[in-house]
């Protein structure tokens, strides 16, 4: 299933889906860029398995998801924290 | 798209006997946030494709068919037709009140592992020609990207068999 345009689907997916809304929202909670890191890193672990499985298909919950959500958690948090910083400036 | 809708309305999925009607969005897009968003993200690849007019008039979409179904298999496939399954399971069938080979192909589906579109292609579109040696193809290639990554699960055998293509 690695193809480009599943990869785009993914990563896009999860930028509009929990890893980066709450990632950001979470990162701008804090100033220190490590604790944004973990917990955006934290949503992106969660939300493939809260978000994703079925109740009656056995759909695997890929490494690919886990691993493209985790990262895009860890630079939401991140670009969270830039906020709360460039916003703590003006 | 317009080829699919005239196709679809013939079928039992836009009139039954119960009213309950499944649309477009029911059997392409899941209901699971993680992966409708997905699917958003990747449709924004048929809505280029419509305004560029790469499937517009019936002879293009011809030519692209057995391609684009291809697609729809891989995943259905990949996820267990996990969009059909959000209205049918095989937990819910009453197999005494089905025909004996709905009945028979349900429980072997059950004992060997398979899923809805091995059998089911073409349940709301017509088929290209050439569509189970694609399907065996997607199955195939599917089973061998499962390989690598050490899931395995794919019976590609007992498909083949009911493909009615010979196992090798
Ligand atoms: C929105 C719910 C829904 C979804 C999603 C759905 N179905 Fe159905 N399906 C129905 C209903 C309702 C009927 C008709 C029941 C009746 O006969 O009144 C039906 C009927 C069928 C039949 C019987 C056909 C016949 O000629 O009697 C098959 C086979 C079938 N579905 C397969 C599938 C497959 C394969 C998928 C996934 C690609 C799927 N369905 C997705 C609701 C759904
Ligand atoms: C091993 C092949 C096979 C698999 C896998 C399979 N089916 Fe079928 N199914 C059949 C056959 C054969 C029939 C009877 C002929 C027909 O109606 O197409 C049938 C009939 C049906 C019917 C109509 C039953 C009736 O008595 O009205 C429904 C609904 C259906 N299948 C849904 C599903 C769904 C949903 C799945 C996946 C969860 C599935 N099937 C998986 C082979 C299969
Ligand atoms: C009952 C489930 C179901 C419904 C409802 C449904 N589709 Fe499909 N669709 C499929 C399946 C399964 C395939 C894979 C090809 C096949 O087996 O026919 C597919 C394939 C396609 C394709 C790929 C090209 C082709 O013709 O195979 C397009 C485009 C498409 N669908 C669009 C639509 C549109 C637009 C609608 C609504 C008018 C719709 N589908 C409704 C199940 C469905």
């Amino acid at each position: 299933m690695l193809s480009l345009l599943d990869l785009l689907g993914t990563i896009g997916g999860s930028i509009l889906g929990l890893p980066g809304i709450l990632g950001v929202a979470l990162g701008m909670t804090t100033r220190n860029w490590i604790v944004a890191m973990i917990l955006g890193g934290a949503i992106g672990v969660l939300s493939p398995l809260v978000l994703g499985g079925h109740h009656s298909a056995h759909v695997p919950i890929t490494t690919l998801e886990y691993s493209v959500s985790t990262i895009i958690g860890l630079l939401a948090g991140l670009v969270g924290c830039a906020i709360r910083h460039k916003g703590a400036r003006v | 798209m317009e080829t699919n809708l005239g196709e679809y309305r013939q079928t039992v999925h836009y009139n039954n006997h119960s009213g309950v009607r499944a649309i477009c969005s029911d059997c392409h897009v899941p209901h699971e946030w993680q992966y409708k968003m997905k699917a958003k993200v990747m449709a924004v690849k048929d809505v280029y494709h419509e305004v560029m007019g790469t499937i517009n008039t019936s002879e293009k979409y011809e030519h692209r068919r057995l391609e684009m179904a291809a697609a729809v298999w891989k995943k259905m496939k990949a996820t267990d037709s996990r969009e059909c399954r959000n209205c049918h399971a095989f937990e819910y069938m009453d197999f005494t009140i089905q025909e004996t080979r709905a009945a028979q192909n349900h429980q072997r589906a059950v004992d060997e592992n398979m899923t809805c579109i091995d059998c089911h292609q073409g349940i709301a579109h017509d088929l290209a020609p050439g569509y189970l040696e694609e399907y065996q193809h997607v199955v195939e290639t599917l089973a061998q990207s499962k390989l690598q990554d050490g899931s395995g699960g794919v019976d590609v055998a007992s498909i083949k068999s009911y493909l009615g293509i010979s196992a090798d």
